[in-house]
């Protein structure tokens, strides 16, 4: 069989599917640029200016932050404990960290909002955008989930427990000092993750009725057509950015990691 | 969202490949082709899907081992023969199975599916949302019916996928 060579239909569809994906992007920067004759920056002026972009923005992310932080609270213990005394339910966890990713968020949202019609909440809580954070963590979980157990699975968690323990350790000094530098990097690629994924969350926030950034971006898009094009661009060089952080960070080995126990 | 933006810009009414293809003498609006019909949604969620089957197949054929090729071949078996009885069958569990994810991720879109077609077309994530949001015709119930509804669709996609799942992990065994 021969392999590494691409004939000429393999050039043709490669061809192709280049376009598919480059075109559209484009063909917003392209309108973007237009003005009513010639080209120019006046919807990225007309954004940068709106001061709804700055505070959606910020709203966003100040959401996101909330997010990482409670999420990479919750799931570093938790997958740390599953890799070191039960990794007979990891099939359990694993399963149900898929549950976020296939459960469509519309439903998400209906069932988090009838939880908290329910319950005893009091209104200031039910008005601010914070309480859309339980249901973002639930989203991160996938995705955190998945970036900490490959960072687990690739140290000697035993090892390193018990040599931490023999030295006088106690559980938060080992998990602060020797656990955490060494999952370093796959806990800031599921926080660049998560972060992602709150910035570009619309469905809750919309139905919930929470001026979000996406929320933002649609309400331009319905209203003015040139901005909205500039808008997608700045928002897809935010994804951007977010993606090259775990790109880079997963080239560089965490600079505190310990290599246990020789070859592996 | 920003996506159904990006194509509003390619193929909306003046988008750059509309107003392109108007100026060659094709024009898309005319020939009843719309991006916010159901076909220009198709258009757009492929965008989001196709890298996704690309990453679900990828490890299925790099799965597929030199030596089965060479096998069918020492047998007589010719490329089209190779393909109809030995790769094809050993890559079908998990075509099918991206196929299911597939329709997973487009039965929940939601916000492309709200940018574009601003409620002209139904989908049940759309319906949900004004149920549930605070729509004058709101009536919740109906609402969390509905999700239900999605739910046990969604459950049954799932069984399918975890068993056709089963089946092709069974040639990825030490590949």
């Amino acid at each position: 069989m021969t392999r590494g060579r691409l004939g000429l239909s393999g050039w043709f569809w490669l061809g192709v599917a280049t376009l598919y994906f480059l075109v559209p992007l484009a063909a917003t920067a392209e309108f973007s640029l237009k003005e009513v004759d010639g080209y120019g920056f006046s919807s990225y002026r007309f954004i940068l200016d709106d001061p709804q972009f700055r505070e959606t923005l910020w709203q966003s992310f100040q959401l996101s932050l909330l997010t990482v932080g409670i999420s990479l609270a919750i799931f570093v213990p938790a997958v740390y404990w599953v890799n070191l005394r039960y990794p007979g339910i990891r099939r359990v966890v694993e399963f149900l960290s898929v549950l976020p990713f296939v459960v469509p968020p519309i439903v998400l949202i209906v069932g988090l909002l009838y939880i908290y019609k329910a319950s005893w909440l009091p209104e200031w809580v039910l008005g601010n955008p914070r309480y859309l954070v339980p249901g973002y963590v639930v989203l991160s979980f996938p995705f955190m989930y998945r970036s900490l157990d490959a960072a687990f699975r690739s140290i000697d968690v035993h090892t390193l427990t018990e040599a931490a323990q023999s030295l006088g350790a106690g559980w938060t000094t080992t998990l602060r000092r020797v656990i955490l530098p060494n999952i370093r990097a796959g806990a800031l690629s599921g926080a660049f993750l998560t972060l992602a994924l709150v910035m570009g969350e619309f469905t809750m926030a919309n139905i919930a009725l929470f001026n979000t950034f996406p929320v933002y971006i649609n309400y331009v898009g319905q209203t003015q057509s040139n901005p909205a094009a500039a808008l997608t661009i700045i928002s897809f060089g935010i994804t951007w950015l977010a993606m090259v952080g775990i790109l880079l960070l997963g080239r560089r080995p965490g600079r505190g990691a310990i290599q246990v126990g020789g070859a592996r | 969202m920003p996506l159904a933006f990006a194509f509003i810009s390619t193929l909306g009414t003046v988008g750059l490949v509309t107003r392109w293809l108007d100026s060659i003498g094709l024009n898309l609006y005319d020939r009843g082709f719309s991006l916010f019909s159901f076909t220009g949604l198709c258009v757009v969620y492929l965008y989001f899907q196709i890298p996704l089957m690309v990453l679900v197949i990828a490890p299925a054929i790099d799965g597929l081992r030199a030596e089965w090729r060479e096998a069918a071949a020492n047998l007589g078996a010719s490329s089209l023969e190779y393909w109809r009885r030995v790769g094809g069958p050993i890559l079908l569990p998990s075509i099918l199975g991206g196929m299911i994810l597939l329709f997973g991720g487009s039965f929940a879109a939601y916000a492309t599916a709200y940018a574009l077609t601003s409620g002209h077309i139904t989908f049940v994530p759309l319906q949900i949302g004004e149920l549930i949001g605070g729509n004058v015709l709101s009536d919740p119930h109906q609402g969390y019916a509905l999700a239900l509804g999605m739910i046990v669709v969604i459950a049954i996609a799932m069984t399918i996928y975890f068993l056709l799942d089963r089946r092709a992990s069974r040639w990825r065994r030490g590949a």
